[in-house]
C-alpha cells in the first residue's frame, strides 16, 4: 500500500516537478517507484526524446530510433485498445524480431524493457519506456502503475514544445503553456473535426492544433473552441 | 414498471460485468441513466479521478445544456469533489439558501447550478475497501432534496458499481481497477474525437454526431467505443456484422 502512494504521490508532484525544472529528478523517483533502473519519456512524432533519467534510458531510445526497431518503433504499438509491451527478458524471443536493438540494449546492461503507450483515445501520442538490468516480469501492480503514469504524462507531452531544452532538465518552456487540460472534451472533438478537415490522422490534427496553440499564444482549449464554432450547432 | 424491480434490475445491471462485450463507458452511462430514473434527479454524472488526483468526468456522454453548465465547475468544487476527497456521501445542499454558499468549496458551483435550474446537489463517493475513485453527482431540480434513503440507495448503487468495474473482463486488459479506468478515460475521449470527425463530416452537429453514432451502435449490437474508432480511423460507421443484420426494426424503434 505504501509503494501504491509514492506512485500517486509523485503525479500529485509532476507539475511541481516541471514547474521547477526538475524533470530529471522526477524521472529518477519515477523509475524507482516503478521498480525500474531508469526510464525515458519520448514523442512518437519525430521520435524526440523528452524526459530520461539516466544516461543509459537516453541511449535506449536513441538506439531505438536510429536503428528504426525495438518495442517502441512497431507500427501498431499503442493503437487503441493495445495494451503495453514488456520484454521481460531481452535474452530469448526478442532478439529475432529486433536483432540490432536488442543487441544494443544488451551491450548497455539491459535485461528487461517495458513500454507503455502514452496515447490520448485513438492518439498515440508517444512512449514510456523502463528498463532493468535484470530479466523478469513485471508485478501487477507496477505494471498498473506504469499504465496511471503513462496516462498522467499525456497532457504533459502535449504541452510540451519541441526544440526546448527540456529534455536536459534544464529550464522548461512548457511550463508557461500549461498542461493540455485533457479533461475537456472540446479540444477532442476538435481534433476530430481538425482530422476530417485537413485530411490528415488524428496525431496529425492534435499536433496541428497544439502548433496553431503555441503560434497564437492561445489556450489550446481556446483553439479547440475556435474549430467547433465552425459546426452546425 | 415499479420501483423496486427498478432497483433490482439496476444490481444486476451492475454486476453484470463479466461479459466479453463489456463497455466501461457504456457501464457508466448506464448508471446514470438509473439514477435518473429512479431517483428522480433531473441529472447525474460519474466522475473519475484517473489519473492524478484531478476529477474528470467518463459520463454521460451527452450532457445537457443543463448539465454541461455545471459539470466543469463540479471538478473542482461542490458535492462530487467532498465526496471524493471525504469518501462519503454527501447529503443535499440547498442551491437557494445563503448558506449553501458558505460550504466551503462550494462558491463557485452553487449559483451556476442554481442558474442551470438545479435546486439541490448531493454526492456519493465511488469507492472500494480503503480506495476512492471517484464520485457519482446527483442534481435535483424539484422542490425536494432527495430523501435519506435514496442517497444510501444511490450509495449502494455507487458500491456496486465499483465492485462490478473491478471484476470486469476484458478482453484487451488484465483485470485489474486501473486497466478499467485507463480504458474509460482513452474510451471517453475516443467518442468525443469521432463526435467532432463525424460532425465535420455530415456537417452537423456534436449532439446529431453522437445520437447517429450511439443509435448505430444499439441497432447493430456494437459498442459505442468500437463505433467511434471505426468512425475515426476509417471515417465512416462500421458496417454491421452480418450475423446480426437480421435484427428486429420493431425492436429497433423500442430502442430509440
Amino acid at each position: 500500500m505504501e509503494y501504491r502512494v509514492s506512485v500517486r504521490e509523485l503525479l500529485v508532484g509532476l507539475e511541481r516537478a516541471v514547474e521547477a525544472g526538475e524533470h530529471r529528478l522526477w524521472a529518477v523517483r519515477c523509475a524507482h517507484a516503478l521498480g525500474l533502473e531508469g526510464i525515458a519519456v519520448s514523442l512518437r512524432w519525430g521520435s524526440e526524446l523528452v524526459w530520461f533519467s539516466d544516461e543509459i534510458s537516453a541511449r535506449l531510445e536513441d538506439a531505438q530510433f536510429t536503428l528504426g526497431q525495438g518495442p517502441g518503433m512497431e507500427k501498431e504499438f499503442g493503437k487503441f485498445g493495445q495494451g503495453p509491451c514488456h520484454v521481460p527478458d531481452l535474452g530469448s524471443y526478442a532478439g529475432e524480431r529486433w536483432p540490432q536493438f536488442v543487441a544494443a540494449a544488451r551491450a548497455l546492461g539491459v535485461g528487461a524493457l517495458f513500454v507503455w503507450p502514452i496515447r490520448s483515445g485513438t492518439v498515440r501520442c508517444g512512449t514510456l519506456t523502463g528498463y532493468r538490468g535484470s530479466p523478469g516480469p513485471l508485478t501487477a501492480r507496477q505494471e498498473a502503475d506504469g499504465l496511471r503514469v503513462a496516462d498522467a504524462l499525456t497532457g504533459r507531452l502535449l504541452a510540451w514544445r519541441p526544440g526546448e531544452e527540456a529534455a536536459a532538465g534544464g529550464v522548461d518552456g512548457a511550463g508557461e503553456a500549461g498542461v493540455v487540460e485533457l479533461h475537456r472534451a472540446e479540444v477532442h472533438q476538435a481534433t476530430g473535426v481538425l482530422s476530417y478537415q485537413l485530411g490528415v490522422p488524428m496525431e496529425e490534427a492534435l499536433v496541428r492544433m497544439r502548433a496553431r496553440a503555441f503560434a497564437s499564444g492561445l489556450p489550446l482549449t481556446e483553439v479547440a473552441r475556435e474549430i467547433l464554432r465552425a459546426l452546425p450547432s | 414498471m415499479s420501483r423496486e424491480r427498478k432497483i433490482a434490475e439496476t444490481f444486476v445491471e451492475l454486476a453484470g460485468t463479466l461479459v466479453a462485450d463489456f463497455d466501461v463507458i457504456d457501464f457508466l452511462h448506464q448508471l446514470t441513466v438509473r439514477c435518473r430514473d429512479i431517483f428522480a434527479v433531473a441529472d447525474a454524472a460519474v466522475l473519475l479521478a484517473y489519473p492524478g488526483p484531478q476529477l474528470y468526468s467518463p459520463a454521460p456522454c451527452d450532457p445537457g445544456p443543463a448539465l454541461s453548465k455545471v459539470l466543469e465547475l463540479a471538478l473542482t468544487g461542490g458535492p462530487a469533489l467532498d465526496a471524493y476527497r471525504t469518501s462519503a456521501a454527501v447529503s443535499p445542499g440547498n442551491l437557494a439558501h445563503a448558506h449553501a454558499h458558505e460550504r466551503a468549496g462550494w462558491q463557485d458551483f452553487t449559483p451556476l447550478a442554481r442558474e442551470a435550474g438545479y435546486t439541490y446537489a448531493s454526492a456519493v463517493p465511488l469507492r472500494l475497501r480503503e480506495e476512492t475513485i471517484g464520485s457519482l453527482l446527483l442534481l435535483r431540480a424539484t422542490d425536494s432534496p432527495l430523501p435519506a434513503d435514496d442517497l444510501a440507495m444511490a450509495q449502494a448503487f455507487a458500491d456496486a458499481a465499483t465492485i462490478g468495474l473491478l471484476h470486469a473482463r476484458s478482453v484487451r486488459h488484465g483485470e485489474t481497477l486501473d486497466s478499467q479506468l485507463s480504458a474509460a478515460l482513452h474510451s471517453r475521449v475516443t467518442i468525443e474525437q469521432g463526435k467532432g470527425f463525424f460532425a465535420a463530416r455530415g456537417n452537423i452537429s456534436l449532439d446529431d454526431a453522437f445520437t447517429a453514432m450511439r443509435r448505430h451502435a444499439r441497432r447493430h449490437r456494437l459498442l459505442l467505443t468500437d463505433v467511434a474508432r471505426h468512425v475515426v480511423e476509417t471515417g465512416s460507421l462500421p458496417e454491421p456484422p452480418s450475423a446480426a443484420s437480421p435484427c428486429c426494426p420493431a425492436e429497433d424503434a423500442s430502442n430509440e
